[in-house]
Order: C-alpha cells, then sequence, then structure tokens
C-alpha cells in the first residue's frame, strides 16, 4: 500500500513542479494524473526492462481504496458549504440557486448530446466492433475496483 | 457555564476528536445508505456533513478548527485526482470505442457547465469574484480549488460549492434521467460523472458498474478540459 502511496505522491510531485514551472493553467494533480496514465500506457506498449518499475499491480493497494472513499474526503469542505449558508445567509441563496440551476441544465445537456451521438456513432459505424454493447468491453477488474467506491465496502463492511 | 460550551473546551483540547468524528460519521452514512436501499436522499456524503455541522453547532466549534483538524483528510484531495489515472488506464478500450460521444458530450457539457453557471450569476447580480469561483464547480474538488487559485477565485467558497454540486447532481441524477427517458447506463453514467464528480460518481456505482466507470472517466476529463476552458470563459465573459 505505501508502495502506491509513494508513487501517487511522487508524481503529484513531479506534477506540482511541471505546473508551476510552466506557469500552467492545469493544476499539478492533473498533470500528475496525465503523467501517471502517459507512463502507464508507455509501459503497456514498449517492452523496455528499466520501465517495468511502476505496474498498476504496485498502485492499486493504495487507489482501490482511496477511490472507493472517494466520498470522504468531501466532508470536511463539505461542511464549509453549511458555514457559508450562515455567512451570507440572502447571498447563499442565490448562489445555491445558480449553481443548482446550471447542474441540472449541465445534466440534461450532456446526457442529450452523449445519446445522440452515440447514436449517430453507432449508426455510421463509427464504434469499434468489439464494443457493441459496452458492458462486454468493461475490464472487470477496473469496474469492480471502483464499484467497491459507490457501496463502501472497504469501510462499511 | 453551559453544557455546550463546557463539552467545547474539552474538545478543543483533543485535536483527535473531529477527525474520527468524521470517520465514524461516514461508516454509519455508509451503512444508513445501503439499509435505505441507496435512496436518493440518504447519500452518504450528506448524512455525513449533517450529523457533522450539527456536531460542530451543539458544540460551538469553528469551521476554521473542523478544518485543521481535518487536514490530514483533505491532504488527500490531490493524490486522489492522480489516483484516477489508474480506473483511466484500466478502461482505455472502452473509452476509444466511445470516443465519438464522449468527446462530443465534454465539450458541450463542460462549455455547458461553465458557461451556465457564469451567465446565471450575472443574472442573479452575484459579484464577479463569486461568478469565478463558482465557475469551476463541475470539476472534480481538488481541481476546481486550483483552478479557481489560478484564476483569482475564493478557494474555500469554490469548494464548498463544489461539493454543493456534486450532492445535488447526484440526488437528482436518478429524477432527471428518469424524465428524459434514458436508460442507457453509459449516458448515465457520463453524465453523472461530468456535472457532479465524486459523489456522482459513486451514485453512479450504484447504479451499475458501467455507469459507475463512465462517470469516472467524464470525472477525470472534465477536470482537464474545466482547466483549459474557466479561464478562456471567465476572461471572455469580462469577469476578473
Amino acid at each position: 500500500m505505501l508502495t502506491g502511496f509513494g508513487l501517487i505522491l511522487g508524481f503529484l510531485l513531479v506534477g506540482e513542479a511541471v505546473s508551476n514551472l510552466l506557469h500552467l493553467f492545469v493544476p499539478g494533480s492533473i498533470v500528475g494524473l496525465l503523467l501517471l496514465f502517459g507512463w502507464l500506457q508507455i509501459r503497456a506498449h514498449i517492452d523496455i526492462k528499466a520501465m517495468q518499475a511502476i505496474d498498476t499491480a504496485d498502485l492499486e493497494p493504495f487507489t482501490t481504496p482511496l477511490l472507493g472513499n472517494l466520498g470522504i474526503l468531501f466532508v470536511p469542505p463539505g461542511v464549509g458549504v453549511v458555514g457559508f449558508l450562515d455567512l451570507f445567509v440572502e447571498r447563499g441563496a442565490a448562489i445555491l440557486c445558480v449553481v443548482t440551476a446550471s447542474t441540472l441544465l449541465t445534466m440534461i445537456v450532456t446526457a442529450l448530446v452523449f445519446q445522440m451521438s452515440q447514436r449517430l456513432a453507432k449508426r455510421h459505424g463509427w464504434m469499434q466492433p468489439r464494443a457493441g454493447g459496452p458492458a462486454a468491453a468493461i475490464p472487470g477488474r477496473a469496474a469492480d475496483a471502483l464499484v467497491a467506491s459507490a457501496e463502501d465496502r472497504s469501510l462499511a463492511k | 457555564m453551559t453544557g455546550s460550551t463546557t463539552l467545547g473546551a474539552l474538545l478543543s483540547i483533543m485535536p483527535l476528536f473531529w477527525l474520527t468524528a468524521t470517520v465514524c460519521a461516514w461508516i454509519v452514512a455508509g451503512r444508513i445508505a445501503r439499509a435505505s436501499g441507496f435512496h436518493p436522499l440518504a447519500n452518504p456524503v450528506l448524512i455525513s456533513i449533517a450529523a457533522i455541522a450539527l456536531l460542530l453547532t451543539a458544540t460551538g466549534t469553528t469551521f476554521e478548527k473542523y478544518s485543521a483538524d481535518t487536514q490530514v483528510i483533505q491532504v488527500l484531495i490531490a493524490p486522489a485526482v492522480v489516483a484516477i489515472a489508474v480506473p483511466l488506464f484500466r478502461n482505455w478500450q472502452l473509452v476509444k470505442a466511445n470516443a465519438f460521444p464522449i468527446v462530443a458530450a465534454i465539450m458541450l457539457g463542460c462549455v455547458t457547465a461553465v458557461l451556465s453557471v457564469l451567465a446565471l450569476s450575472r443574472a442573479f447580480g452575484l459579484p464577479g469574484r463569486v461568478a469565478v469561483s463558482l465557475a469551476p464547480k463541475s470539476a472534480t474538488a481538488g481541481a476546481a480549488m486550483s483552478i479557481s487559485h489560478s484564476v483569482g477565485g475564493d478557494v474555500v467558497m469554490t469548494a464548498a460549492f463544489t461539493v454543493a454540486t456534486s450532492i445535488i447532481g447526484a440526488v437528482a441524477l436518478v429524477s432527471i434521467m428518469r424524465l428524459l427517458r434514458v436508460r442507457d447506463e453509459t449516458t448515465i453514467g457520463f453524465s453523472a460523472g461530468l456535472c457532479a464528480h465524486a459523489v456522482g460518481t459513486a451514485r453512479a456505482f450504484q447504479i451499475g458498474p458501467v455507469a459507475g466507470t463512465f462517470a469516472g472517466i467524464a470525472l477525470c476529463l472534465n477536470a482537464v478540459l474545466t482547466a483549459l476552458i474557466v479561464p478562456l470563459l471567465t476572461r471572455l465573459f469580462g469577469v476578473p
């Protein structure tokens, strides 16, 4: 587990450094994500001995429980929402209206665009054949790893 | 001295109390959610927040004190963003197969999320700094906070309303999809992850593994795209 933690922190650190040095708009954590994803892709495609170092098997003992309990990370900031609503009662209500309306609108637009473009892609044969039914293409382990997240298996046993 | 201030004084010398309370609230909330058959309102994040907020009020503890005592949890937000690379890598085949709907929905969805909040903030007469702080609300909290910081927003406000967005989206998800008569799991999941990131992704996994995987992909891509789009659109909109 600690190997995974160390590796993730390492990629985060490099991500932060790249983001700061190049003055990117993209935050360090996202740069770290892209670097780690890039590393895993390169490793999967190029067979060099030195590249075997970082593997998903090292990462998953840390990332699976972390992503599996993603929600708890948002409890302290969420408690902060309550404080904000107290501080500016009238403005807090307006902000909450803006956030709610925008969230619902975004959800509707996304769902409609995704559905329509998926139908379009299927009709024109743009979907890869092996993904005819998306369920069939899901690598079981990955799906399982995150399923635990929703149901909090690791903590709520 | 009233009972609550004595208790508050006692708790203030026990820095571990609030960390313990948060973890316990999370475990109990998870059980309640399961027992309710994952009812939309029995959201573990929502229940934990309500329980902690009540406890803070009852003991007269400030949010600053609570936030300082739970730093160890909050420190993990940035590593959690990096960790998303692992499921993204594992599901890469599925992402490639659905490349067209993913690209189309992420572009329009992300622009809708940012533009609608800027336009509505203006309509409601909210100050520019508030609008900028709300703009990245559909990116996952860690990313949203960094984005907000880079465009001069209030990071604490962004954190608070990013989480609010996540909870609102997760609670509304099933009702909205019924209204739109959408039954396809890839669509439901992608919509949940794009607009309601972490809590929405957790909700999508309750629907099924396909929905959850697509929520994770959307969460990931939207964090990157929001980081690129927010500085652009806030400038176009003329907010500082």
